[in-house]
């Protein structure tokens, strides 16, 4: 049965990429917009060149900055807002408010105060990955069961026990689904970044194929992006989903 | 061992509601090594009484003591309490979760395994330790539960309508199997419960309760020895001490489910 799914899928798939192959050849589609996917393949030695590479070497350490700044202030202010009735009534209503307000206008403004470079990609990638982590983990703290927290009072835990060895096993799979979602963001923010102004990165080289009609390195640097993204937001959610194993029912992310 | 002197409580009212009085002028003592029930329609009180005992509030008039102790805060080192739903922690198995209480206990790394499968044991569940909860069934997580409080050795044990969740069959069962448990445990156990069958089957006395606010109606005293078998289900003094229960009990029970209670209590006073 699965097998016969895979099967058709790869069908399916095979019969795109051929369809896509002969409307480019037989010039049914414009070739400055689109090259077939053998030329495609052929444009991804030309993406090893040292600037290309200097290029995805930033846009990695702008994700990495800017995910490890939205998993720690996330983590840390949802806890913080989770945990404490007082810092969850005051700031709540001010983080989801923050959330609603669409980053995109945020961009110019940081690119004014940050300049092209690296500080103003992962800042703006920051405001967007740091709601769902924020978001999942302040729900994930607060749905702790409450007749646990009991338990462990009543046997004895400490504050510090309580929040060591229930609240935190109980939030983690939603921490972990809050990063996941965050990453996803992140990496989106500093793509965006990079499109909108910069001499260098990802987004930078997408946005100069695309004006310099070079679509079969527009595609393969596409594809090659999508792949990364594939397999990066697929690791994660091996690991929600190890750490959630014990969850008897699918919660849903939010802020995803 | 545990004492209750003229408890009242009255829960501070929450919007439309006003003020609810849930308990009124109990007394009560219940003696070392017994196992003593608590029984009455819902919402009279039996679970604030064990609350009270457990520590987990204050009485808002009247006294309660354990081992002539007040009881500000929970006892970890006294009293063990068993709930309703089990409260296992899902991501722990099930000897990681009688070893996350003897944690909490701060009893050493090396003595917990040893004496958390020991009490497994004890409830027959060693072939299930490394099973996560997920994974069992209702009755057999409430056992985890009970050699989780019985591993922290406790003198007193105070279980909160621990079989509430579980069908007839398997309370049966696992009734005449904590009666053999507490037989050579010796504690102290104060029973929440709403079975008839159970109260009798397992105390050597019950307290009945009436509707809101919770006062003591009658305590009964049941004079078999422990521990009990299924033979003294069947016995006239069984049958004729659940007989009088349902009579007290009836009329309560009728009166809390159809909301009769504050009309039919203000006539009594009046």
């Amino acid at each position: 049965m699965s097998r016969s799914i895979a099967w058709d899928r790869a069908v399916l798939i095979l019969a795109g990429l051929a369809v896509w192959e002969a409307a480019a050849r037989l010039r049914w589609l414009d070739p400055d917009f689109f090259s077939p996917p053998t030329k495609v393949v052929g444009a991804m030695a030309d993406l090893a060149t040292p600037p290309v590479l200097a290029a995805a070497r930033l846009t990695a350490t702008e994700v990495a900055v800017a995910f490890a700044l939205a998993a720690a202030v996330g983590v840390g202010l949802g806890l913080m807002i989770g945990l404490f009735p007082f810092a969850y009534r005051t700031f709540r209503p001010i983080v989801l408010l923050l959330f609603s307000v669409p980053k995109m206008v945020m961009l110019p403004l940081f690119i004014l105060f940050f300049g092209i470079g690296l500080t103003s990609k992962a800042v703006f990638a920051f405001s967007l990955g740091v709601f769902p982590v924020l978001l999942n983990v302040i729900a994930g703290t607060r749905m702790v069961d409450r007749t646990l927290v009991t338990a462990a009072y009543c046997m004895g835990a400490s504050q510090l026990g309580i929040f060591a060895k229930v609240v935190l096993p109980a939030a983690l799979p939603s921490v972990i689904t809050g990063l996941r979602v965050g990453m996803t963001q992140t990496v989106l923010g500093v793509l965006l970044a990079e499109l909108y102004a910069a001499n260098t990165g990802l987004g930078y080289y997408v946005s100069l194929y695309s004006q310099s009609f070079k679509p079969a390195q527009l595609f393969a640097l596409f594809f090659l992006v999508a792949a990364l993204s594939i397999v990066v937001n697929e690791a994660l959610r091996a690991i929600e989903r190890r750490a959630g194993r014990w969850r008897e029912e699918e919660v849903e992310a939010e802020g995803a | 061992m545990i004492q209750f002197k003229d408890v009242g409580v009255t829960y501070a009212g929450e919007g439309a509601l006003g003020a609810v009085e849930a308990l009124r002028g109990v007394t009560l003592t219940i003696e070392r090594g017994e196992l003593f029930s608590l029984i009455g329609p819902s919402g009279c009180g039996k679970s604030t009484l064990l609350n009270l005992a457990a520590g987990l509030r204050g009485p808002t008039t009247g006294v309660v003591t354990v081992g002539g102790q007040p009881m500000p805060r929970p006892r970890p080192d006294t009293i063990a309490v068993v709930f309703q739903d089990y409260s296992l922690f899902p991501w722990r198995t099930v000897v990681g979760n009688i070893e996350a209480g003897l944690e909490f206990r701060g009893v050493p790394r090396a003595e917990r395994r040893d004496r958390a499968m020991r009490y497994l044991r004890m409830v027959g569940l060693e072939a299930f330790a490394g099973a996560v909860p997920r994974q069992l069934s209702g009755g057999m997580k409430q056992r985890v539960a009970i050699a989780r409080s019985l591993s922290l050795e406790t003198p007193v044990l105070l279980m909160d309508e621990p079989f509430g969740a579980l069908d007839e069959q398997t309370r049966m069962v696992l009734g005449e199997e904590v009666s053999q448990i507490f037989a050579q445990t010796q504690k102290t156990i104060l029973l929440v419960t709403h079975s008839l069958a159970e109260a009798v089957f397992l105390s050597d006395r019950i307290a009945v309760m009436s509707g809101r606010p919770g006062r003591i109606r009658e305590v009964i005293q049941v004079d078999a020895p422990h521990p009990r078998t299924p033979e003294f289900m069947t016995s006239k003094l069984f049958h004729d001490l659940r007989d009088h229960i349902f009579r007290l009990l009836h009329d309560e029970m009728r009166a809390s489910v159809l909301g009769l209670h504050r009309g039919a209590r203000a006539e009594d006073r009046g």
